[in-house]
């Protein structure tokens, strides 16, 4: 039996093995295959090049409302280092790996790094904070300077746009270095003919504002690097205000948004590139040529009308030594600035009734009473640094509105925050008590 | 008997109003003459029928010249789209109104609101070309208010074009006579539609639609309902979904787009120019006929699926995610044998940004035949069926003197109005706000008249009376009408759209009904009413599952378009 059975399986397994490896090989070979997460080579932020490749190379930096690793959420606690440190990365990065093979040039290749500009726990109430999804990519020579921009996460066509446009604008600056005016114009052209007739009327209204701003005289201007900046963040904030108005229109037209209701909406649509792209074509040729490091504050404020925190470090020494000038006993004020569009546009400030008014419960009194105590501005950077270095409690300088002020009644107190959305009544009568 | 001859037998036999063009046995010779004719030239006169041909109104000289994205009988730019200009509001200072100074009145404006029968309406179309040179100046004047920029072709140059003209609202004011007028208007659009797989929409029975409304009767946010047609159809067709089938279609699109007269439709007139007339029609039916077999014919778009595997499983996602955030319910993948449509060819309520005056046909929920005895001697009730209106209906104006109407007999809508006598500079004498729903809420349709038989005539009871006296006067004959009773559900027509099929989708910018929508982004985030929190879980999505479902709804192309863009 046995000898009978044996080469039948002998002869029969073979068979079904030989089907089963193929029906397996088929499964396999069509089977969806399993992509792992596309990964970029970041390279830390603000990294210096060579004098050499500074003239070559290309970064572009992902601006993003993430917060940075250096920061905790509070004094005390450690910095734990954050996997998802880009809410985008992975997205971007698939978009970056999508770009045609050989596009960059071989001896200058892209650096990318990603700059987080979120503010950290310690000023958003303490909460472990995440991304609200804002991204700005920023396209920069060796120098950083600003050689193209957009917001929202471009596709493969966009990305290689941005691209193309800042190798052609680098090409542009070299051959305008000695007259700005003439780089801008050919930006402007070139942003034309990209964009809708409303946003074409308002480039040019741009165009024609700034020829009449007195032009400085002075030779290899793009070269000095630091004078042209300042004019850059001269009219960065007169530039935005204009087309924050084009823009909300054009985002009502376009997707029947309003502001400030639809804010949360707009988020989401922002992290599409398509969405503030005439914007950035109508902003593009004002911004060219300045330096990135310089001028990314007031970019991403710009774009999403809330503080951000730079990304060079920065120590709290000055401030640190400055309220402990003011004794431990003094009462003081910290001023924050708003953040640049807010601070440019309306107020947003709590209403006060003519009879509050009347009895001197106003903001002006407010702002006069705050000027009584040492006052003194601070950025946000240094305010996370003091607050963590201190062991201060976590603050929100965002909710419920925007904290202008913070009054102290002495230094180891905790702060009062004077927001713009409470009336001013409250603020005055609690620091005339301690002012008494 | 050959197959010719039986199809132009069926053909004749069977009107072509009712039957579906794709059920009917079509020769590819009627199909290849269609398609000559979809790409012909027009001109101006016909000597082959001795009738003026082209015109004297029309937005192109072919079909093929705006139906062209992917290939012959596609969707068009922003730049063909048919404009027409629609009144908000009419405001009248000063005198007593008459109807024949609010005539003389709105004419200043634009004559052509002005009906030839003395009715006047709220919206009037703007053809692109022809019409004497009055005409040409009153047109230039309203695109000129619009502050938009127009193309050569007589459309906006582009969504962003479209967008300013729809929210520039077109202010006219005069003193005329001791009054003063101020007519508000705005200006309206409407996008050429894609006719790929036309001949499988017209085969979708009305039963599939019922069902189709039914399944969302219980829906939380989604209330699609049918576009009910006066004589008892559905609509498919049009971006109101106002026409009931692809030969309709075709023969309203002959008339209104190119001035081509039809048998059963006249072509439009130019209103500066009352005693022109055509003298016969400029398209002969077989010719109409074949068009539509051309169109019938049109293979329906394709899923183009992308080849690389990640590509391919967030597309897969896309479409997972199409149907989870809701948009599957109005943009169903197949109705009966129009597979892949991705529309449920229902009217939706698109939200206030969509208005246009051009309103949908008022929602007839429910139907009654009533009869009703009346004296012989007294004329049946006019019946008012004047078939699908192409661009969807406008709103009669009331005349001042006629507000007293014992029977409405038309399901038509009646605007808001007063007219208070001689006024005061705060109220105005005259007003006319356009209605936003169905101001007519019962109407009816006559259906036959039958004298009885059992009673006698007219002649025989005069001769009885002559002989019996006053006796007779019970025995007078009568007749009975039958009539359609159509109650009608009040909607907010102006701003219900029909669910635009989505195949061949990324062959046909700009989107929505009047292509403000550059992108499929904004074609999403537009949309409001019913779909609101569809567009909400839309933009709520990570930013890669939103990528994803873009990705797959650009996998539906127009059929034989090349794979990739």
């Amino acid at each position: 039996m046995r000898s009978f059975v044996e080469p039948f399986v002998l002869q029969r397994i073979p068979r079904y093995v030989f089907i089963i490896v193929l029906f397996l090989f088929i499964v396999v070979g069509l089977a969806p295959r399993g992509h792992s997460d596309p990964e970029l080579a970041w390279t830390d932020p603000l990294s210096k090049f060579t004098n050499d490749a500074a003239d070559r190379a290309l970064v572009v930096i992902l601006i993003t409302d993430d917060v940075a690793e250096q920061w905790p959420s509070r004094p005390g606690k450690a910095m734990v280092p954050n996997s998802d440190a880009c809410w985008c990365a992975r997205p971007f990065a698939k978009t970056a790996q999508n770009i045609p093979e050989g596009f960059f040039h071989p001896s200058a290749p892209i650096t990318w790094q990603h700059w987080p500009l979120g503010l950290p726990g310690i000023l958003t109430g303490g909460d472990k904070v995440t991304a609200s999804g804002r991204i700005i990519v920023v396209v920069t020579d060796g120098d950083y300077r600003i050689l193209g921009f957009s917001v929202g996460i471009p596709d493969d066509d966009e990305l290689t746009r941005l691209i193309e446009d800042a190798e052609d604008t680098r090409t542009l600056m070299q051959a305008h270095h000695r007259q700005p005016e003439l780089l801008v114009q050919a930006l402007v052209e070139r942003s034309s003919s990209r964009i809708s007739r409303l946003w074409r009327i308002t480039l040019d209204q741009q165009l024609t504002a700034m020829g009449k701003t007195p032009q400085r005289n002075e030779t290899d201007e793009l070269k000095q690097n630091d004078h042209f900046t300042r004019d850059v963040q001269l009219r960065l904030g007169l530039i935005a205000v204009e087309l924050q108005n084009v823009y909300e229109k054009d985002i009502e037209l376009r997707f029947g948004l309003k502001l400030p209701g639809d804010a949360q909406r707009l988020i989401s649509l922002e992290q599409h590139s398509t969405t503030r792209m005439d914007w950035t074509q109508c902003l593009n040729p004002f911004i060219i040529g300045g330096d990135i490091r310089s001028l990314h504050l007031d970019l991403a404020e710009i774009v999403w009308n809330q503080r951000v925190i730079a990304v060079q470090p920065s120590d709290s020494e000055a401030l640190t030594h400055w309220i402990a000038v003011q004794g431990k006993e003094q009462s003081f004020v910290l001023q924050i600035p708003l953040p640049v569009l807010a601070a440019r546009q309306a107020s947003q400030l709590a209403e006060v009734s003519p009879a509050a008014e009347r009895r001197g419960l106003g903001w002006n009194r407010l702002e006069e009473t705050l000027r009584k105590c040492p006052i003194r501005q601070v950025n946000v950077n240094e305010l996370a640094s003091w607050l963590l270095n201190s062991g201060g409690r976590p603050l929100d300088l965002r909710r419920p509105s925007q904290t202008r002020y913070l009054f102290f009644r002495s230094a180891a107190d905790h702060p009062y925050p004077i927001r713009d959305g409470d009336p001013p009544g409250r603020s005055i009568t609690m620091i005339r008590q301690v002012q008494k | 008997m050959n197959v010719q001859i039986f199809g132009c037998l069926v053909v004749m036999l069977i009107p072509a109003t009712i039957m579906p063009a794709v059920a009917m046995a079509v020769s590819p010779q009627s199909i290849a003459i269609g398609e000559q004719l979809f790409r012909h030239p027009w001109e101006s006169r016909n000597p082959a029928l001795g009738s003026d041909g082209l015109g004297p109104l029309f937005n192109a000289n072919s079909c093929v010249t705006c139906h062209r994205q992917g290939g012959a009988g596609g969707g068009g730019e922003a730049m063909f789209n048919a404009k027409s200009i629609g009144i908000e509001s009419i405001e009248i200072y000063g005198g007593n109104v008459t109807s024949v100074s609010l005539a003389d009145l709105v004419s200043r404006f634009h004559p052509g609101f002005v009906q030839s029968e003395g009715s006047i309406v709220n919206v009037l179309p703007l053809p692109h070309h022809g019409g004497s040179e009055r005409l040409r100046q009153f047109h230039d004047a309203m695109t000129e208010r619009s502050a938009a920029e127009f193309s050569d072709e007589g459309g906006p140059t582009e969504a962003g074009e479209v967008r300013i003209a729809g929210v520039q609202p077109i202010v006219f004011e005069q003193q005329v006579d001791g009054y003063r007028v101020r007519i508000v208007a705005r200006m309206f659009g409407r996008n050429t539609t894609a006719l790929f797989g036309s001949g499988l929409i017209d085969a979708v029975s009305d039963d599939l639609i019922e069902r189709q409304a039914k399944l969302q009767r219980s829906h939380a946010e989604i209330s699609g309902r049918p576009s009910t047609l006066r004589d008892g159809r559905y609509g498919k067709f049009g971006w109101r979904a106002n026409i009931a089938s692809l030969m309709e279609f075709t023969d309203q699109a002959c008339a209104n787009e190119m001035g081509l007269q039809t048998k059963r439709k006249p072509q439009s007139s130019d209103v500066t120019n009352p005693t022109y007339q055509n003298t016969t029609i400029d398209i002969t039916d077989e010719q109409v006929q074949s068009l539509n077999h051309f169109t019938a014919a049109l293979a329906a778009p394709r899923q183009h699926l992308p080849s690389r595997p990640d590509e391919l499983a967030s597309v897969r996602r896309g479409e997972a995610l199409f149907a989870s955030v809701g948009c599957a319910v109005c943009h169903v993948h197949d109705m009966g044998p129009a597979q892949g449509v991705f529309s449920d060819l229902l009217l939706h309520d698109m939200g206030p940004q969509s208005i246009d005056l051009n309103h949908a046909e008022p929602y007839i929920a429910r139907r009654k035949i009533v009869s009703n005895e009346v004296d012989w001697s007294i004329p049946p009730g006019v019946s008012v069926l004047p078939g699908a209106i192409y661009y969807g209906p406008a709103t009669l104006l009331p005349l001042p003197n006629s507000f007293n109407q014992s029977v409405d007999l038309t399901p038509m809508s009646f605007a808001a109005s007063s007219n208070r006598g001689p006024g005061t500079s705060q109220r105005p004498s005259y007003a006319f706000y356009a209605p936003a729903q169905a101001t007519t809420l019962v109407a009816f349709r006559l259906l036959g008249s039958e004298k009885k038989p059992d009673e006698k005539t007219i002649r025989e009871v005069a001769v009885l009376n002559r002989t019996q006296g006053a006796r007779a006067e019970n025995n007078l004959p009568t007749r009975t009408d039958l009539y359609e009773r159509m109650e009608i559900q009040p909607t907010l027509f102006n701003q219900e759209w029909r669910t635009a099929p989505l195949w061949g989708l990324r062959d046909s910018t700009p989107y929505l009904h009047d292509g403000r929508a550059d992108t499929v982004l904004e074609a999403i985030v537009m949309h409001a009413g019913e779909s609101e929190g569809t567009r909400d879980r839309f933009l709520a999505l990570p930013y890669e599952d939103r990528q994803a479902m873009l990705a797959f709804l650009d996998t539906l192309v127009a059929p034989g378009t090349r794979s990739t863009r």
